[in-house]
């Protein structure tokens, strides 16, 4: 019996080696991509556009270095079918998982983006938590110009989508996130645009607003500052600077810890929002002629001045989102839905109408707890 | 046809051992001597010695090489020879002859000749007398031995240096020295029908559960084979895990660890000629303790034994992983190793899980070569090992530096735990192959297959796995963490959980 | 056959094999239902858990293990339904392991000979008996919470509250059927009705304590799926696995291969489980050597898994809630109160 049960595993071991012919799916074998691009062309196919590590990465005969990254850029009915036909290059099978970044480029972004983000979310290999984010032109040029000979890209773009948290200006979203709130917030979303910069001769990689969706199609862009209101919205700005001007100076708040609560109330007709936020922050900068140190009643003034802006841009957010665009990018219908599910399910049809028809109330507190280095007028 | 086959191996292989009839001693010393010539024939090493007193014939028969001749000489024949007997009967003569040798001598009184051959082969002097049916036995062996030194493989910061040597006497004797009490017995057992090696049950009688120590005899009285060169052909008549990979039997080296055992109500099994003591039931736990837990600091205990377990875990599934990630999971992989781990692969001629399996190969090799080879060029082979497995296949693009760093790894931490390291290069293999066919799925599989084989060890009724599962908490105080003593007190002896 | 577990032992096995039908489930099971209703739900499927087990007690209480001859006809029948109950479980196991590995851990692969690979370690564990299979479920429920609560760790900061839902918004029916859907799905309670003759201590007080720790666990991995997933979660055909792999430690992501672990130690464990009870209630019931039973089991649930592993939609037949739900009634309080009224019918005749 036992020697029968060794027999059979042994078997099977072997069957499963020849059956799974798993060298084939070595690390070795497979070309990693660090990031893709989307871009639709005229016909309706797809163009992707794939970041892979080049594992050739030695010198060339006179002592230059190849790149490290390849740049391929393959053509497909379908976003998959153009990823899979990589293989066709090096004959190595993409591996998706460790993929960085999605960016989409503009063309899509005003067509839709959800039908190229199917094969994302199906897929088993991509990972849910990859970053997404929108180009100017198309995702394919973008790569192009960003790349060097040391650089990978989407890693660059990655680390500064991630460390949105370090800074109010740069919003961020990830396919998870982006498929939950197209699905529960109206269909609305939104992600952030990315674009080059000239530095030194050499391609940067920055991040300059949002763009806003609204049924997987582009609704309209958001500027820094309106990035940075919709951040506090989202209650998703936990750190950055707020800039503002104090006895006609610039002047700079750096955030420690921030605090947003959001409530709504539809005792009335329309829903009224209220957003409180709470800031504790030190202050960054002053720019006036002789450094001085701020007084008691100063402090109080630039908190009162920070608080204004942010006020200011919030209102004005929310007057563009659900006035003007009538797209929820913010989420704030969630709260009905949460708090008043029976007039949810009943407005539900013509709930942009309803976002437009309602109050926006901000609050915003800010605490300055120190002011830098103390030195004497 | 495999009991026929089976019947024909057995004949073959069947020990040509006379059987031992029974022989009764004669009177005439010349007789007894035919009879032993006949037996012993031709064995250079056996020396008959006939002598004479008063006209009183005297025999002697001895071992050349196995025998005190100075204490022969100085402390048995001269008080024999120079004896005033006063009677020419032989049993008599035999009798006060006995009286005057010192009693520092062992003596036995022997009736039957193949008996008194077997004694005198262990190393005792034969003595007949003209006229005696009987014979003297005097305890005079003096063997070529290796004096007492310290275990290889179980070296001790705090412990003692001692371990035990092949003379099974002076083995017992360190143990005695250990535990001055009565309740210390010591049983003496034959085992091999040609080598006819003594065996020797140590117990602490007022601790020890009867019915273990009842199934250890058994096991010893059962266990057939012709010679027997060491414990190890016990080990598998005390065990009756025949398709497992884990042991209820332990094994030790330090008479301090078997006294350790011995106090938990443990048997030990302590071999002539085997430089190491068997005991039973071992426990899986019991790898992972080592004397310095118990003379150091409590916490001190605490992280080698974390230290130790995660050297074993390490030692087993790290190749296994690795090779498991590099071919199906390499979303695991660090963004920052990535890229260093693709591009070092990607030279390699062979696929991960073949150089892994490679690697593992060429390093038992290496082992097994500096184990066995003289000591002298032992460190050539490391050399010779470390520059051709380590630099030169890296440089040659023949090996990726993490494979190298992952079974270099590896290797030192498997050699953590020496007693383990059988299992964990076996396991190691095993995990490398499954983990290239299917990934971590085929690893998590073989870890449950291997861990129900594990736990399908009960050894005397006492599960392997315990005090884990069956979980006894109260044993725990000495698991991981060990009590300090004052409150470790009296350790709960493993043999409460007989089952059976 | 006279191996004996204790309740602790016992109810490692059970709430290892309850783990994993809440790290395999799929959204599909569980239409028109919120977060915050599958979190609730939990509860509910403990009071219907509770209900449905009741007779099975009251039997045991009342007329004590040993109550009729093992080669009765009743006893015999009674082999056959649960036997075929387990096997049908054993099936469903085996076939959700299958679509797991060849969706997530090895895509567009066929995984049969891994199937095969799996049963036949499985039958090996259900050969060795019970109490190494309690031994190992003792030694597996350490590392598998140990990693669930890992996990949850690394996860907590990724909780949104606002991903979590009105109670009952598509109304109370929903939030029912998941409830009995799950306890249709739960072979544990079949398995408890079988266990009494193997295992020794208080079992009702160990039954208590394993329904509230296995509802207590499974609540949370609901609420950490709906807060962190959201709507997207609805989208995933094994959601668990999903938020896994969004967990990170600080370098290292992808810690869904640790559930990947977690869910195959559990798989093993309940796969020999139940290959062992088939084994045990037919060699009992019909006289016949046990490894022969493990040994047909084996080949039969491969054979099977093998027919179910060729397509989705076999697998989705097979694994249709009512049918599960049907066995789990017919096989536990049917039974049991079936055997009630013969035993009173029994003692009244005697009177």
């Amino acid at each position: 019996m036992r020697k029968a049960v060794i027999i059979l595993i042994s078997l099977l071991c072997v069957g499963t080696m020849l059956n799974r012919n798993a060298f084939k799916e070595d690390i070795s074998n497979k070309a990693v991509v660090q990031g893709v691009g989307i871009d639709i062309n005229d016909d309706g196919t797809y163009s992707v556009t794939l970041e892979i590590i080049n594992t050739e990465n030695y010198s060339n005969a006179d002592g230059t270095a190849k790149p490290v990254m390849n740049l391929h850029t393959l053509k497909g009915k379908t976003v998959s079918s153009a990823i899979k036909s990589a293989y066709m290059i090096d004959g190595k099978i993409p591996l998706l998982s460790q993929n960085r970044v999605i960016i989409i480029g503009k063309e899509l972004t005003e067509k839709g983006i959800m039908p190229s983000l199917d094969f994302f979310i199906r897929d088993a290999e991509n990972y849910p938590t990859v970053q997404i984010a929108a180009v100017e032109g198309k995702a394919e040029d973008f790569f192009k110009n960003a790349s060097s000979e040391t650089t990978v890209v989407s890693r660059n773009i990655e680390k500064i989508l991630i460390t949105s948290d370090e800074d109010t200006k740069v919003s961020s979203i990830t396919l998870s996130e982006l498929v939950n709130r197209f699905k529960s917030s109206g269909s609305s979303f939104y992600m952030p645009i990315i674009s080059t910069f000239k530095e030194k001769d050499k391609q940067e990689v920055m991040s300059n607003g949002t763009a806003v969706f609204k049924d997987g199609k582009l609704v309209c862009d958001l500027n820094e500052e309106e990035t940075s209101a919709l951040n506090f919205l989202c209650n998703k700005a936990r750190k950055g600077a707020v800039n503002f001007r104090f006895d006609d100076v610039p002047a700079s708040i750096s955030i420690i810890k921030s605090k947003v609560t959001r409530k709504v109330d539809f005792s009335s007709e329309n829903p009224n929002f209220s957003v409180k936020i709470k800031l504790d922050a030190d202050l960054a900068e002053m720019d006036c002629d002789t450094a001085r140190n701020p007084s008691e009643s100063d402090i109080k003034a630039m908190g009162k001045y920070a608080e204004e802006k942010i006020k200011y841009d919030i209102e004005a957010l929310c007057n563009k989102l659900y006035s003007e665009k009538k797209v929820d990018a913010v989420g704030l219908s969630r709260l009905i839905y949460i708090y008043y599910p029976d007039k949810y399910r009943e407005k539900e049809k013509n709930l942009s109408e309803i976002m437009t028809d309602s109050q926006y109330s901000v609050e915003v507190e800010i605490c300055i707890r120190r002011i830098g280095q103390d030195y004497s007028s | 046809m495999e009991n026929w086959y089976r019947k024909k191996i057995d004949e073959i292989t069947a020990p040509n051992v006379e059987k031992d009839e029974k022989e009764p001693i004669k009177a005439e010393v010349s007789e007894n001597f035919k009879y032993l010539e006949s037996k012993l024939t031709p064995s250079f090493d056996v020396k008959y010695r006939k002598s004479e007193v008063n006209g009183i014939k005297f025999g002697f028969v001895m071992l050349d090489g196995m025998c005190d001749n100075e204490l022969i000489t100085e402390q048995l024949m001269l008080p024999i020879l120079n004896g005033d007997y006063g009677t020419s009967d032989g049993e008599r003569v035999l009798e006060t002859a006995a009286d005057l040798i010192s009693a520092s001598i062992d003596k036995s009184i022997q009736f039957e000749l193949n008996t008194a051959v077997n004694e005198m082969l262990s190393g005792n002097l034969l003595m007949f007398v003209e006229g005696a049916e009987r014979a003297v036995l005097f305890g005079v062996q003096k063997f070529p031995k290796r004096s007492i030194s310290e275990p290889d493989s179980e070296t001790q910061e705090k412990g003692s240096k001692e371990g035990f040597s092949e003379s099974f006497k002076d083995n017992v004797a360190l143990l005695r020295r250990r535990i001055r009490t009565p309740v210390l017995k010591s049983e003496i057992l034959e085992v091999g029908t040609t080598s006819k090696t003594r065996v020797c049950i140590v117990y602490l009688s007022d601790r020890v559960n009867e019915k273990i120590l009842a199934s250890v005899r058994k096991r010893i009285k059962n266990a057939s084979f012709d010679v027997c060169l060491g414990a190890g052909y016990l080990e598998s008549f005390l065990g009756n895990e025949k398709a497992s990979f884990f042991s209820g039997v332990g094994s030790t080296e330090r008479p301090d660890v078997l006294t350790a055992k011995l106090s938990e109500g443990k048997i030990g099994i302590i071999t002539d000629g085997t430089p190491y003591a068997l005991y039973v039931p071992h426990i899986f736990t019991e790898y992972f303790h080592s004397l310095d837990d118990y003379l150091k600091r409590p916490y001190y205990a605490f992280a080698i034994r974390t230290l130790k377990i995660a050297s074993f875990f390490i030692g087993i599934f790290l190749p296994g992983i690795y090779v498991a990630i590099c071919t199906f999971h390499q979303e695991v992989i660090p963004e920052s190793m990535i890229f260093d781990i693709c591009l070092q692969e990607s030279f390699v001629p062979l696929p991960v899980m073949i150089e892994a399996l490679i690697m593992h190969l060429v390093f038992e090799i290496v082992k097994e070569a500096g184990l066995r080879m003289p000591k002298s060029i032992g460190n050539a082979v490391s050399i010779v090992g470390a520059l051709v497995i380590g630099d030169a296949a890296v440089s040659a693009g023949l090996v990726a530096a993490p494979m190298l760093i992952v079974i270099g790894l590896t290797a030192v931490s498997s050699f953590v735990i020496p007693s383990l390291y059988d299992i964990s290069s076996l396991l190691r293999a095993v995990l490398i192959i499954v983990g290239g066919i299917s990934g971590f799925y085929g690893i998590m599989i073989a870890f449950a297959a291997v861990v129900i084989n594990m736990t399908a060890v009960s050894p005397y009724g006492v599960p392997f796995t315990s005090p884990l599962s069956p979980t006894k908490t109260g044993a725990w105080r000495d698991l991981l963490f060990r009590s300090d003593w004052r409150s470790l007190g009296k350790k709960i002896l493993q043999t409460d959980r007989l089952d059976k | 056959m006279n191996s004996k577990i204790s309740v602790f032992q016992f109810y490692s096995i059970l709430l290892l094999t309850r783990l994993l039908i809440t790290l395999t489930y799929t959204p599909a099971y569980t239409k028109d239902i919120t977060a915050s209703d599958m979190i609730f739900q939990t509860v509910l499927r403990l009071v219907f858990g509770i209900i449905i087990t009741v007779p099975v007690f009251w039997l045991n209480k009342k007329y004590g293990i040993e109550r009729r001859d093992k080669k009765s006809t009743f006893n015999k029948i009674k082999a056959i339904i649960f036997s075929a109950v387990f096997f049908y479980f054993s099936v469903t196991t085996v076939s959700r392991l299958d679509l797991f590995a060849g969706t997530v851990v090895f895509p567009e692969t066929d995984v049969k000979f891994l199937l095969l690979l799996v049963v036949a370690f499985c039958a090996y564990g259900a050969y060795l008996g019970i109490e190494p299979i309690a031994r190992s479920a003792v030694l597996f429920i350490i590392p598998v919470l140990m990693s669930l609560a890992f996990i949850c760790l690394m996860l907590v900061k990724k909780v949104d509250l606002l991903n979590l839902t009105p109670l009952f918004y598509n109304g109370a029916l929903p939030v029912f059927k998941t409830a009995l859907n799950a306890v249709g799905r739960t072979v544990e309670y079949a398995v408890i009705a079988v266990s009494f003759p193997f295992v020794t201590g208080n079992s009702k007080k160990g039954f208590f304590i394993w329904m509230a720790v296995q509802t207590l666990l499974t609540a949370v991995i609901f609420f950490f799926e709906g807060t962190i997933l959201g709507a997207f979660s609805r989208m995933q055909l094994f959601p668990v696995y999903t938020i896994a792999s969004i967990a990170q430690c600080l370098f290292f992501r992808g810690l869904g291969t640790l559930i990947t672990g977690m869910w195959i130690l559990c798989a093993f464990l309940k796969i020999s489980l139940l290959i062992f009870l088939q084994s045990k209630l037919i060699s009992e019931a019909f006289g016949v050597k046990k490894t022969v039973v493990t040994v047909t089991v084996a080949v039969l649930l491969s054979a099977v898994c093998l027919f179910v592993s060729g397509s989705v939609a076999r697998f989705n037949f097979l694994d249709t809630s009512y049918i599960k739900f049907v066995l789990i009634i017919l096989s536990v309080p049917v039974l049991a109160i079936a055997e009630l009224i013969g035993e009173r019918a029994k003692k009244c005749v005697k009177q």
